[in-house]
Order: structure tokens, then sequence, then C-alpha cells
């Protein structure tokens, strides 16, 4: 039972300290005692997530240091008088209606609790989001982790589950996010109240909490509930508001907190602009709320600034070229995000709302009645939460996984509820049904199989009565493999996948090969070794007259839609003789320059690969720091490459290029030998030692049967991922002689 | 407003963390050849492993160790030949008596690059052989790809998987 006090003191400190920073905020303010708990909770939240992210910058994550920060914060509430709660309340509830409230979220309360407590197995929290906590809380700092572009979104809400995790490990930070999950249908029962319709409070806040993919994403270490929860406190202050303009500076805080918990909600920032705009008729507002939200918003993007040369890495890097993300990446991975493989547009309702196959987890199919919330646009409130609604759901299409829809949901259920007025009980009956429909046992008759969701009651796992191992040893694919890792790959040793595993569960330095452009590379020069469309088979020869010159260029010059316009190695010669590489030469290419030493590293392994497709006028370029004489340069490609369309420029000596005649010699030449050793010591020169690799990579079943040849050694094998080490070549060479 | 002031004025401040504007010549890497994996050869025994490579299609997948491959209706592998003359193509195969003895006769064909070597009726189950001699006009050097067809296959009651026969090896060899 230690691992569970644990759990809860975590989980409780870092609550306690986000009430108690909110109870001080928010003193005086106009809220009913209602409001106030959940709202107290969620802009505590914001500045706790926001010392964080400082104590991090100080080096200060340790246990110690959360234990006290909670000690000052509910002290300081304390003292201060914070804590005690507002007279004002709202119209209360009848005893009926407080009836079918508790027992419809009863059931589900104890469902989410026992999942939240449970050992943390969802795919992305326990990979990234609380993988990169791990990480953090393991440097005691907030530091680059240029080689995981999540790193790079913000995480506000990772910065919350770090105050937890100091204390509670994986679980303490998903009841984090479900104590946001146990907020949000508060606030929508509250704000029915206030508004006089409360039966739209309670249909909407059941509609809510009992929906599968709210359910199972509030319980895991994710953000999406949070989001959804910090968007409807916002609404619910920008309403305060135009009563009490004094309270702009919250609704900053809040916009301002919603972009440091997700990229996508910032049109929320927007929203809160345009309501001050048109609400209060003033300017004035806008100051103190673009104040409050700048606190929240600046440091993510100053942080990128400084660690990713782009302040919204990793995205806008056509915008902010960068050596970490590629524009080409990014938008095969927008792409991505914005089809999931859907065969079609049309099954976007049925696949959102009862399958859940494609867009991973389901609303559920109350929500196929979703147009019914149109009736809302009769009552002004309803006009203000659909608008609401448009700002949100504005970012959906940029990412159409089910759960991208969360941060909506509360606005299109308050309006589904309000639409049904008549009888009374309506809207209550409506999310009676959803409930039912919601329930474990009810959800399989309808959902894919795979969909996303909560199946079972896990207590005696949440309690620990059935060890954390052999729980995630069940549900987690991956987890074997990090605890091998974990055991087998010595502290400072790096090690190459190709998919993510369960990176929280283990300390061991893993890189996902599609989470950064250097893990791109090094899955390149992986493939190279196997793929014969990415070898150097190719040797286009621009010749030219013999010209004196300190700089040179050889340029593309036609654009073609498809693919990348990429140079294994560039030589240049004079005559029979190359020109050897100097340590006096710059090397330039206007496409990707980070990559361009790829091209003149003397490895048939490494390309300079551009950053987004070929065009017309891109060029790789050499100052050789003093006058040469050329009359050839090579360009090594491989085979898909463009081989009739370049020319060579040259720098004269008043710093002009001029372009110089040039003729094409292309050349076929053999496939190199030894690919698979040289992709191997290339690896290890990038300072990779292991190879993880699953059944589902490519090159899975080569690498295993010709691991000598690769210079490799099979450490371990768990579920079929393999993890290898690569030899260093001095033993390379004893086990080739063997 | 506010925001796209913010948003300008983080742009400029992007343009104050400098990244390289031009790069040294690397580390130069040895271009010496490494070893290649032997090539595939002329002939295949299923308890090779290295097996896989030699299939194309048509397989059942196998359990550790298992020296023998179940086989759908259109096996094909892939071998690899130097010499072209004077070769013939010999499979060892079985047809289980419990599933395919009530299907016999069975009549199995045999494509080499797509173009028919030879066909033969098997009357009874057991373990059998395809032997036929390869005119050398049917062969390249390099892959070669046999596929082998059996004209009835049996379906498994359980899950519907259509079980063609068992191969244990096949291949290339001097003819006798």
């Amino acid at each position: 039972m230690g691992a569970v006090f644990y759990i809860l003191l975590g989980w409780l400190l870092a609550v306690g300290a986000c009430y108690s920073f909110g109870a001080i905020l928010l003193r005086g303010t106009p809220f009913s005692r209602e409001e106030t708990i959940p709202l107290r909770f969620v802009c505590g939240a914001a500045v706790y997530s926001l010392l964080t992210f400082f104590l991090g910058l100080c080096h200060l994550y340790f246990r110690a240091t959360f234990v006290v920060l909670a000690a000052i914060a509910i002290g300081a509430a304390w003292r201060m008088g914070a804590l005690k709660l507002p007279g004002g309340r709202l119209p209360a509830l009848t005893c009926w209606q407080w009836r079918c409230a508790l027992l419809i979220s009863g059931p589900f309360v104890l469902l989410y609790l026992s999942n939240a407590m449970a050992p943390e197995a969802s795919p992305d929290g326990s990979a990234y989001h609380l993988g990169l906590v791990a990480r953090y809380f393991r440097g005691h700092a907030l530091y680059p982790v240029n080689f995981n572009m999540y790193a790079a979104l913000s995480q506000g809400m990772e910065m919350l589950f770090l105050g937890a995790y100091a204390a509670g490990r994986h679980s303490a930070a998903a009841l984090m996010h479900f104590t946001f999950l146990l907020a949000l249908p508060w606030l929508l029962l509250s704000y029915g109240r206030r508004i006089g319709m409360p039966n739209a409070g309670i249909g909407s806040a059941l509609l809510v909490f009992a929906s599968p993919v709210v359910g199972i994403d509030g319980i895991s270490a994710y953000n999406d509930v949070a989001a959804a929860c910090v968007l409807f406190s916002l609404y619910v202050v920008l309403r305060s508001m135009e009563d009490h303009p004094e309270l702009a500076w919250v609704a900053g805080l809040l916009a301002g907190f919603g972009f440091a918990i997700k990229y996508t909600l910032f049109p929320a920032s927007l929203l809160t602009g345009v309501w001050i705009v048109w609400r209060l008729r003033s300017w004035k507002p806008l100051l103190p709320a673009a104040a409050a939200a700048l606190v929240s918003v600046v440091p993510w993007l100053a942080k990128n600034i400084v660690w990713w040369h782009n302040p919204f890495a990793p995205f806008f890097n056509a915008w902010f070229p960068n050596p970490n993300v590629q524009q080409w990446f990014e938008l095969v991975y927008k792409k991505q995000m914005a089809s999931y493989g859907l065969p079609s547009y049309w099954l976007l309702p049925i696949e959102a709302t009862v399958r859940g196959t494609f867009l991973n987890g389901l609303l559920g199919p109350v929500f196929l009645l979703a147009p019914i919330a149109l009736l809302a646009l009769r009552y002004p409130e309803g006009r203000r939460v659909l608008l609401t609604a448009a700002f949100v759901f504005s970012a959906y299409p940029s990412n159409i996984g089910t759960r991208f829809l969360i941060p909506g949901l509360p606005f299109l259920a308050f309006a589904m509820a309000m639409a049904l007025p008549r009888p009374a009980w309506l809207p209550i009956a409506l999310a009676a049904g959803h409930a039912l429909l919601s329930l474990p046992a009810v959800i399989p008759s309808y959902c894919h199989p795979q969909a996303w969701r909560l199946n079972k009651w896990p207590w005696r796992q949440a309690l620990r009565i059935i060890p954390e191992e052999d729980f995630l040893r069940s549900r987690l694919d991956s987890y074997p493999m990090a605890r091998t890792m974990e055991e087998l790959v010595p502290k400072g040793r790096r090690v190459l996948g190709f998919n993510q595993v369960a990176e929280s569960y283990t300390n061991t330095e893993y890189l996902v090969s599609f989470q950064s452009a250097p893990g791109g590379q090094m899955r390149e020069i992986f493939l190279s070794a196997l793929i014969k469309e990415r070898q150097p088979t190719y040797r286009v020869r621009l010749r030219v007259l013999p010209t004196k010159s300190t700089a040179v260029r050889a340029v593309l010059n036609r654009t073609e839609t498809g693919g990348l316009w990429s140079i294994t190695e560039l030589r240049i010669r004079n005559g029979e003789s190359e020109i050897q590489r100097s340590p006096h030469w710059r090397l330039r290419a206007n496409s990707n320059p980070f990559m361009v030493q790829d091209a003149f590293d003397n490895s048939q392994v490494t390309r300079w690969i551009t950053e987004f497709g070929r065009t017309a006028g891109m060029y790789v370029e050499i100052d050789f720091g003093r006058e040469e004489t050329f009359d050839v340069v090579d360009l090594l490609q491989p085979n898909d490459q463009p081989w009739d369309t370049y020319h060579v420029e040259a720098r004269d000596a008043s710093g002009t290029w001029r372009k110089l005649a040039t003729k094409i010699e292309p050349e076929e030449l053999t496939s190199p030998l030894g690919m698979r050793r040289a992709a191997a010591e290339e690896l290890l020169r990038r300072d990779i030692q292991y190879i993880l690799i699953g059944p589902s990579d490519f090159g899975y079943d080569d690498i295993h049967m010709n691991a000598k040849v690769w210079g490799v050694e099979e450490v371990a094998e768990r579920g079929g991922l393999r993890l290898l080490r690569l030899l260093p070549r001095d033993e390379f060479e004893r086990v080739l002689k063997q | 407003m506010n925001l796209r002031a913010a948003a300008m004025i983080l742009a400029g401040l992007s343009s104050c963390t400098p990244l390289p504007e031009s790069y040294p010549v690397p580390v130069q890497r040895g271009m010496e050849n490494g070893p290649e994996p032997e090539p595939l050869r002329a002939s295949i025994s299923f308890d090779d492993p290295r097996l896989k490579d030699y299939l194309i299609g048509g397989f059942l997948e196998a359990g550790p160790g298992q020296t023998w491959r179940w086989a759908g209706e259109k096996p094909e592998v892939r071998l690899r030949l130097e010499a072209l003359a004077g070769l013939r193509l010999r499979a060892r195969f079985t047809f289980p008596h419990e599933s395919h003895g009530p299907l016999m006769p069975i009549t199995v064909r045999v494509f080499v690059n797509e173009k028919l070597l030879g066909a033969q009726i098997y009357r009874k189950p057991g373990e059998l052989e395809f032997v036929k001699d390869a005119a050398e006009e049917l062969l390249v050097a390099g892959e070669n790809r046999v596929r082998l067809e059996a004209d009835r296959v049996y379906v498994a009651k359980a899950d519907g998987v259509r079980l063609g026969m068992i191969l244990t090896e096949i291949g290339f060899q001097a003819r006798r």
C-alpha cells in the first residue's frame, strides 16, 4: 500500500497547490461558491504550471521542491484567508435533479478513479507525455530534448504532471488529469444553474462526463480534457466579465494557459479578444487580458526560440528553418493528422461517435444527434455557446482524431442540452441514455473491437493488490522491452528505434527516428543499406570549361513535384584529378543547409536532402577559401534523382555569380558494396550504440539474418522487438574473422 | 493587434539565435567495401536459417525451429542461379493423409519465371517429389522465381485457411 500512499500524496499535493494558488488569485472575485471551487483549481493550475516551468530552468526538479511549493501555497492561502468559500450561491437544484446527476455519474466516477489510479498504460502518456516528464525529473531540470519534437510543443500540462510525478510517479500524474475530468462537468452543471437552465447543465455535464473518449483520455496522462476544462472555465469567466470587466486578466490567464496546454487552443486567445471587444465595446480590458495571456504564452515561445530556433516548433518550419524538424516531415505529419487513414470524410461522424476505429476513440452514439444543437440558436445563450464551439472546432481539421473534439465538446453538449428544454427532463433522459450506452459492458456491442476505450474496473490494480509490473506487461506491448533496455543498456548509451515505446518506464536514452530531423537522417542511413533507390547508383558529371574561381555552385534547373533533391557525394575535379577537400572550404545550401555536410563526408550511406521538394534554383555551394581551377562537378546520387537539368555557377572576383555553360554527362554505377556495415559505423559515429527494431519495421529480417555483416549482436528479444548492439570496429573485425 | 505584435517580435527574436551560415568539410569516412551477405543459392531447404530471404509469398507463418512450411494455393520462392545449363528442378513436399487424402488426385503445376515448367498428377498422399529438367531458355542468371500451383487445396474447417501442401525443400540441381 506504500505505492498507493505516494500516488495519493503526489496527486493531493499538486491539486492542493493548484487550488491554493487559485484561491489566492481569485480572492474578491464575484463568482458563486459553486463556480469558485473548480475555477480556483483551474486558474491555480495555470500558476502552478508556470512556476514549474521556471523551477525547471533553475534546475530545481526535486521531490522536496514540490512538497515545499505545495506547503507554501496551501500555507499562504490559509494565512490570507483565501481558502474561505464565498457566500454567493447559485439557484439550488431540486432533490430529483441531484439524485439524477449523482446516480448517473456515480458509476463513472468509480470507473474513472480506478482506471486513473491503475498503472499508466496509455500509448502517448507512457511514451512521450510522461516520457518527457520522467526525463526532466531525472535531469532535475527543464532542458532541450531536440530529438523529440513533442518536447517542442507547449507543455503546460506536463508541468502539472511533473509536480504530481515527483511524489507519486505515473498514476499521480494521471490523477492530475482526472481532476480536470471532475472539474469540467462541475463547471457545466454550475453554469446551467447560473443561467437558469439547470437541466441543460446536468444534461451537458453527463453527456461530456460519460463520453467514452473523454473518460479514457481524462484518466490518462494526456491533456485534452484539461484543455476542455480550461476552455469552459474561460467561457464562464468571459460571461462573468460582461458584468465585471475587471475580470479581464482572469480571462487572459486562462486563454494563455489554454495555449500552454495545447497549441490547438490558440483560437481561445482570439476568442477572448473578440469577446472583450464585442461584449464590452471597449479596447481597454484587452490590455490586462493580453498581458495575463502572454505571461503563460511567452515562456513557451521563448524556450522554442532559444532551443529549437523556431518559436512555433515543431510547426512553421518553412518560416523558421531549423536543424531539428524538417519542412517535408511537417507536411507529411500534418497530412497524416488531417486524415488518419480515414477512407472518406463522410465516415467521420460514424467513426467519431460509434465505431472509433480510425480516429482512436468514440464520443458515443448520442452525439450523432449533434445537429440538434443548432436549435439552441434561438436563445442568446445558445448563440454564444455555439459561436464559442465554432472557434474551438476551427482547429479540428488540423488533427481529426476523436480526442481533438474534446475541447469543443462541452459547448456542443451544452447547446444540445439547451436545444431540448421541454419537457424539462428530456436533456437528463438523453444523458441517461448516453451513459447507459457508454458503460464498458455495453460499448463493445456497437464499437470496433480495437476502439480506444475503457473496458475494465481495475480496482485491484489501482490498489496495487495486483503488482504494477504484471498489469503493465499485460497492457503495454513495449513495456517488457523498456524494462529490458533499462537492465541491459549501459548509462550514457543511446538506442535508435523506429517506433514509440513506453519511454516513461526506462531511463535509457531512446531516440524515435520519426520524432526529429536527426532521427530521420539516421533512419535514412539505416535504409540506404537496404534499399537500392537510396544508394548512389548514378553519377551526373557537370562539365564546364576550365574555370578559376573562389566558389562554385551546383544548381538545379527544373522544378518538379514530388520527391526531394538529394546528393550522396559532391566532388570537384580539375582534369583527371579530384580537388581534395580542404579545411579552408565552407559549405552551403539554400535548402536544408544543416545537412549539407552529408554530401561531403565521403560516405555512401549519408545524403544531403532538400528541406522540401525539388525547385529550380536550389543549390549546393562550396566556398574554396582561395582560388581553385576546376572543370568538373560530379554529383553522386540515387537513381531517382534528375540527371538532365543542372548547371554550374562560379563566383567571380567581384563576388557576382556567373552561370557557366554546362555539359551534363550521366553515368550509371553499380550498387556499392558493404553498405550494411557502413550504415552501422555511421550510426556509431552519430553516438548510437543500439538499435531497437520490431517486426513491422523495414529491415527487421535482414538485420537478423545478416547480423554478422551488419556487425550487430542481438542483446534481447521481447514480444518480437529485438534490441541489437552495434559492434565497434575492432570487435566487428574480430567477429568477422571467426 | 497585440498578438500580431508579439508574433512579429518573436519572429525577430528568433533571428537573434543564429545558426551557422556555412559549414566546414566534415571528417572523411572510409569508403572501403565492407562485407556483403552471402548471395542466395540455387536451392533451399526449409530448415535453413535464411529461409525468409527465399520466400516471395504464399506461405503460412512458421513457429520457431519449424523445418517445414504450410503453403497456400500458389507458393512462390526465389532462387539464384549462376550457370543455367544442365539443371533440373526438384521440389519435396507432403500431402498429409488426413487433410489431402480425400482430395486426391491432385495436379501440381510448376512455373519458372512465369512460364510453365511442367505438371504432374499425384494420386496418393504422403511424402512426394516433383522433378523436372529445366530448359535453359526458362532460366535467367541471377534471381529466378519458382511457383507451385495445386489444383485442389484443403480448406481448414476451423478458420477457412486454404492449405496447398507442406514444403520441405525446393531448388535447382545438376541433372544426373
